[in-house]
């Protein structure tokens, strides 16, 4: 049996600085064997710090480098945001279930996404985009505190020149330069014209945005059921066995980390 | 499987010999609390007496838990890539005198850590270097409610062998092909177990059973998981927390409780060890994200969440509660907090 509490070790070989208070940091597997699905988490160990659970937001198809767009927020993050290029990291993973990307072919895939929380949907969207033929269409709803909190200022653009793609930005507060909307990211979601029962929701956000970005898609007609939520819990060994990220029935590591608005609808404050 | 009589006087040259090859534990009388002990050559003397009545008594001050899933164990490092020392040490122990209510845990931890999808390979390794003798359990106290969760105080299964106390010795019974194997090794030892023998086991057992009945004459409700659902009134839980000093000694001593964190500890530059150790969810950052995030900020919350875990999730997940009756939780509990009479409440 291997050991699932032994990370791999993996160096940093770039870090690209996407806002004062986010970073994406590439990582070199060192040809370790690695692979993931989009949906699945890993946990990141800052050495001698400890670990914390991240999702990656390279393209799972992309095999021997590893994308981690991480905000600053504990002592984790703290202690990896010291750290320069050349230095090591360790991994486990990948850990939780997938996105069932079979279920969404044939149909409208509304990302929503608010802060950081476009990090863990860029993978989805690289992942929906190497077949993008599969998907009706895919459109990416994104909002950010100020234009300084957007992420992936330089690949947004050429998002936006992807046959099948539509991308929006929305700033809760703009500045001189801003010339695109301003409000929360839900204000986004009127701007479709149709919306069907089958559209599939995808949503990744702090939790304020989470609860209300759900219940504006639950407005606009999407079935509970194809509302995926990245819930953000305390994933601590990945494994479905130390309890903390227990919500409601779900081991969030282990069922998770994203789950239906339909499996967590009952949890009071699924979101917190 | 066997059943078979061992006269008390081949009981511990049997042991001295055993001793050779196994570490045993047995549960010893310390300062008037029964103990596991590790079963010691120049103690066999005064060990005769002792050993023949603590085996008759409750179970020991410590459940078993601390045996397979250590309060603090080495687990990785980022210089290692193989498996940490403790893994390998797979010399055989044998741990007498479990009860019933130690045994049910086990199959708890089986359930969360050996049946998941990516195994333990720590509790693993000090599970099979382990055969269970695990004792009947004559004379339940005030603490104990192994029989509202459904159990006997006589072991059920999740033990390789039962060994039952009579005045002139003690009938073993093989419960697993493991414990077949170990007895059938020592099998010149035993005899024929007797009619007589058998029946006196059955009177022990039933007066345990009644004993048990006269403690909790009150039953549980039937639909307790559905029941705790519903029960999401504060003050409910509240009124039930009252008195808890939050020193989480219930959680420390249970022989259920799975949880655990994962520490690491800086050892040398660039180097670090991994350690997993005992946790409990009345903390109050157990649940805590990164961010601050907390979905059960509240000490109530906490409380109900301990409920939850064992007598709901637990339950719908797998068909038996992560709780054995053991009263340990009351035993430890300055607030006196009997979780018996709060789910009588319901």
């Amino acid at each position: 049996m291997k050991n699932p509490f032994q990370p791999f070790p993996v160096t940093i070989t770039e870090i690209i600085d996407e806002t004062p208070t986010i970073k994406t940091f590439v990582l070199d597997l060192l040809g370790n064997k690695f692979s993931f699905d989009a949906g699945q988490f890993i946990e990141l160990t800052i050495p001698g710090i400890g670990e914390a659970p991240f999702t990656p937001s390279s393209s799972p198809y992309v095999k021997d480098k590893l994308e981690m767009t991480i905000m600053k927020v504990g002592k984790a993050t703290s202690a990896l945001f010291d750290l320069s290029v050349g230095e090591n990291l360790g991994i486990r993973g990948p850990f939780g279930k997938r996105y069932p990307l079979e279920q969404f072919e044939g149909r409208e895939v509304m990302i929503l996404g608010g802060g950081v929380g476009l990090a863990p949907l860029r993978s989805l969207f690289l992942a929906l985009a190497q077949n993008m033929k599969k998907y009706k269409k895919v459109h990416i709803r994104y909002g950010a505190k100020t234009p300084n909190d957007i992420v992936y200022k330089y690949l947004i653009p050429s998002w936006k020149k992807w046959k099948g793609v539509e991308v929006q930005l929305t700033v809760d507060v703009g500045d001189s330069e801003w010339k695109g909307k301003v409000g929360v990211v839900t204000v986004l979601l009127d701007e479709v014209p149709v919306y069907t029962k089958d559209m599939v929701g995808v949503v990744c956000g702090p939790p304020i945005m989470m609860k209300f970005g759900t219940m504006k898609l639950l407005e606009k007609g999407f079935d509970g059921n194809n509302i995926y939520l990245s819930m953000e819990k305390n994933m601590s060994c990945g494994l479905g066995q130390c309890g903390h990220c227990r919500c409601g029935k779900y081991f969030v590591c282990k069922d998770g980390p994203v789950l239906t608005w339909e499996q967590v609808k009952d949890i009071e404050d699924p979101f917190l | 499987m066997s059943i078979l009589f061992l006269p008390r006087e081949k009981l511990y040259p049997w042991l001295a010999k055993l001793s050779k090859t196994y570490t045993i534990y047995y549960p010893d009388s310390l300062e008037n609390k029964v103990h596991y002990n590790k079963l010691n050559q120049s103690l066999f003397d005064e060990t005769d007496i002792r050993f023949h009545k603590t085996l008759q008594k409750i179970r020991p001050a410590e459940s078993l838990k601390g045996f397979f899933f250590n309060p603090r164990l080495k687990v990785a490092g980022l210089e290692k890539t193989s498996i940490p020392d403790i893994f390998l040490d797979e010399s055989p122990r044998i741990i007498i005198g479990a009860k019933n209510c130690d045994l049910r845990p086990l199959q708890v931890h089986q359930k969360m850590y050996l049946e998941s999808e990516f195994g333990e390979p720590f509790y693993k390794a000090q599970f099979e270097r382990t055969l269970i003798i695990a004792a009947d359990c004559p004379v339940p106290e005030q603490t104990c409610f192994c029989n509202l969760l459904g159990l006997k105080p006589y072991p059920e299964q999740g033990t390789d062998i039962v060994v039952s106390v009579l005045p002139a010795g003690y009938i073993f019974e093989t419960s697993s092909n493991k414990g077949e194997e170990f007895i059938a090794t020592y099998d010149h030892l035993f005899q024929e177990v007797s009619t007589s023998d058998m029946s006196q086991r059955e009177g022990k057992r039933n007066r345990a059973i009644a004993l048990l009945d006269e403690i909790n004459p009150k039953q549980w409700r039937k639909d307790l998981a559905k029941a705790i659902d519903k029960k999401t009134e504060e003050d409910f839980w509240q009124e039930g927390a009252k008195t808890c000093v939050e020193c989480f000694g219930c959680l420390m001593v249970c022989p259920t409780c799975f949880c655990f964190l994962l520490y690491d500890t800086p050892i040398a530059e660039n180097s670090f060890a991994r350690y997993k150790i005992w946790d409990a969810c009345y903390y109050a950052a157990y649940a805590r994200v990164g961010g601050g995030m907390n979905p059960r900020p509240e000490f109530w919350k906490r409380f109900l969440n301990r409920f939850h875990c064992k007598f709901m999730n637990f339950y719908n997940d797998y068909g038996f509660n992560s709780c054995s009756g053991c009263g340990r939780c009351y035993s430890v509990c300055m607030g006196k907090i009997d979780i018996r009479k709060i789910l009588e409440k319901l």
